[in-house]
């Protein structure tokens, strides 16, 4: 589109712009944009406009997020309150999604070069206010959604907070979406509880990055502040001691185990998969405390590479100790402290890098038996 | 199984088991009711939320989104004239017609903790 002065006499037609747009060189990507303006204008297509306005900064990677309000029904995703760049609304719910949101992407683009969910660019969407005392978060595929706690109860007989009240929990739903785009844990059993570990992993680390928490400064609770004051809780789990996070005669006590010895071989919530999240989780907690610093200079970088790069669907405990030291290995080098601290923080858990023992002979005969008769109850 | 009319539903007594799990938070909660031990005055308010949901009527559930990260399952059980349905539920497939079923016995579940 050399010296092209007037765009109806251009004759680039708009898909090739758009192409110009995603492969280019900066000038290319500059020059199209322009024309693509220019010429949207002149054909009245603000639609056109606003979607390829979207494009360009989601290639050149920014933020783009956008809050919804359920206003306390089921459909998703609600009605638009608060998109990119505007004002607070005063709403706490919606606010928060918006900043932890804005929190946990920019972990991912500041600290492992990654556009958005998808690498792509993809648009963060959160739903605050969903269903009536509904005391959860999820991530649907396509989007984060929040409730806000158990609020339909009498105020002294509250258990929960809203759930955006913690942001690790927004980088927790978020990661759901990582995690879909690379490895796709499939939710269940062990590849299911390194899904959940992985969400809690960088959940913690958008945490300690707002709070500049170095590993031995961070207090490494998933959901601190979504319980009332009703309850005996700190948080929901405890990444440094799983099985303390709460103690209370209406929750009963966290069931986390922290080591290989105390899997949970149960078949709810999908094979306990936030249950034995704990063994992982106490992992990457070792191997962050034993390397010391940011936690996610060094372990977070490790953990984020090997979800991306090494494991697979069906990955389980022993695959993700393999990988994670491979990985250290081609970071850091063979033997180095880094690699040293990955093995020391698995072997603490009752897995041993490299092994291939997959849990000891107790693990074995429970992959054995997982493998004969899942699926049928699934 | 034929759809069970409101009158029906008033004539005779039912029993219920509900579960919910799952969720972020992984904490299971559950309650079991029996018509007879309801006050008047929440039998019928259970009747009538049983009979909006169709319970006895609705036949199948989309459960595709089974693998939805941190949603809840609910398992809903209830005996009524002799007979027993099981549905098992999940954030992805409930119908709107449930919730406020739902609704109600997480409630009810919640406020049994509180009292034992
Ligand atoms: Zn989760």
């Amino acid at each position: 589109m050399k010296n092209c002065v007037h765009p109806i006499n251009c004759i680039i037609p708009p898909h090739m712009a758009e192409r110009i747009l995603e492969k280019g060189s900066p000038v290319q990507k500059k020059k199209a944009e322009e024309y693509i303006r220019i010429a949207g204008q002149i054909r009245g297509q603000r639609q056109m406009l606003a979607e390829l306005t979207r494009k360009v900064r989601a290639a050149e990677g920014e933020r783009n997020r956008k809050v919804y309000d359920a206003r306390n029904g089921s459909s998703l995703p609600g009605n638009l309150v608060r998109s990119e760049g505007d004002a607070p609304t005063g709403d706490a719910a919606v606010d928060e999604a918006y900043d932890g949101s804005g929190a946990t992407y920019d972990l991912y683009s500041e600290i492992f070069s990654r556009n958005s969910i998808d690498n792509k660019g993809m648009d963060l969407l959160s739903t605050v206010h969903f269903m009536e005392g509904y005391d959860n978060a999820f991530w649907n595929g396509e989007q984060m959604v929040y409730g806000d706690g158990d609020e339909d109860m009498p105020e002294q007989e509250r258990i929960y907070n809203r759930f955006t009240k913690a942001i690790d929990i927004i980088g927790h739903e978020l990661t759901h979406g990582v995690t879909q785009h690379e490895a796709n844990l499939v939710y269940r059993n062990q590849p299911g509880a390194l899904n959940e570990s992985f969400s809690d992993v960088f959940g913690s680390l958008v945490k300690q990055r707002v709070k500049n928490h170095t590993a031995d400064q961070a207090d490494w609770l998933i959901g601190e502040g979504i319980f009332t004051s009703n309850v005996n809780a700190d948080g929901i789990r405890s990444m440094k001691a799983p099985g303390t996070a709460y103690d209370d005669p209406l929750l009963g006590r966290d069931p986390q185990p922290g080591h290989m010895n105390d899997y949970n071989d149960t078949t709810s919530d999908n094979g306990g998969v936030h249950i034995n999240s704990g063994i992982p989780n106490k992992a990457f907690y070792n191997v962050a405390v034993e390397l010391g610093g940011y936690a996610w200079e060094k372990a977070g970088r490790i953990w984020y590479k090997t979800l991306c790069d090494e494991l697979d669907g069906s990955s389980d405990f022993q695959a993700a100790a393999n990988s994670t030291h491979k990985v250290a290995g081609d970071l850091y080098g063979n033997n180095s402290t880094e690699q040293r601290a990955v093995y020391n923080g698995w072997k603490t858990v009752g897995i041993i890098p490299g092994s291939d023992n997959h849990g000891g002979c107790r693990g074995s005969i429970r992959r054995i038996l997982h493998s004969l008769f899942d699926g049928s109850n699934s | 199984m034929a759809a069970i009319l409101k009158e029906q539903m008033d004539q005779e007594q039912f029993h219920i088991y509900f579960e919910r799990s799952g969720g972020f938070t992984g904490i299971s909660t559950s309650i079991e009711m029996d018509s007879r031990e309801l006050a008047p005055g929440e039998a019928e308010e259970l009747k009538r939320l049983i009979v909006h949901s169709g319970f006895f009527e609705a036949i199948t559930f989309d459960n595709r989104f089974v693998h939805m990260p941190d949603q809840f399952y609910y398992n809903i059980t209830i005996e009524h004239m002799g007979k027993k349905r099981t549905l098992e539920l999940n954030d992805g497939s409930v119908p709107d017609l449930f919730r406020p079923l739902i609704n109600y016995l997480v409630r009810a579940a919640r406020a049994s903790k509180k009292k034992h």
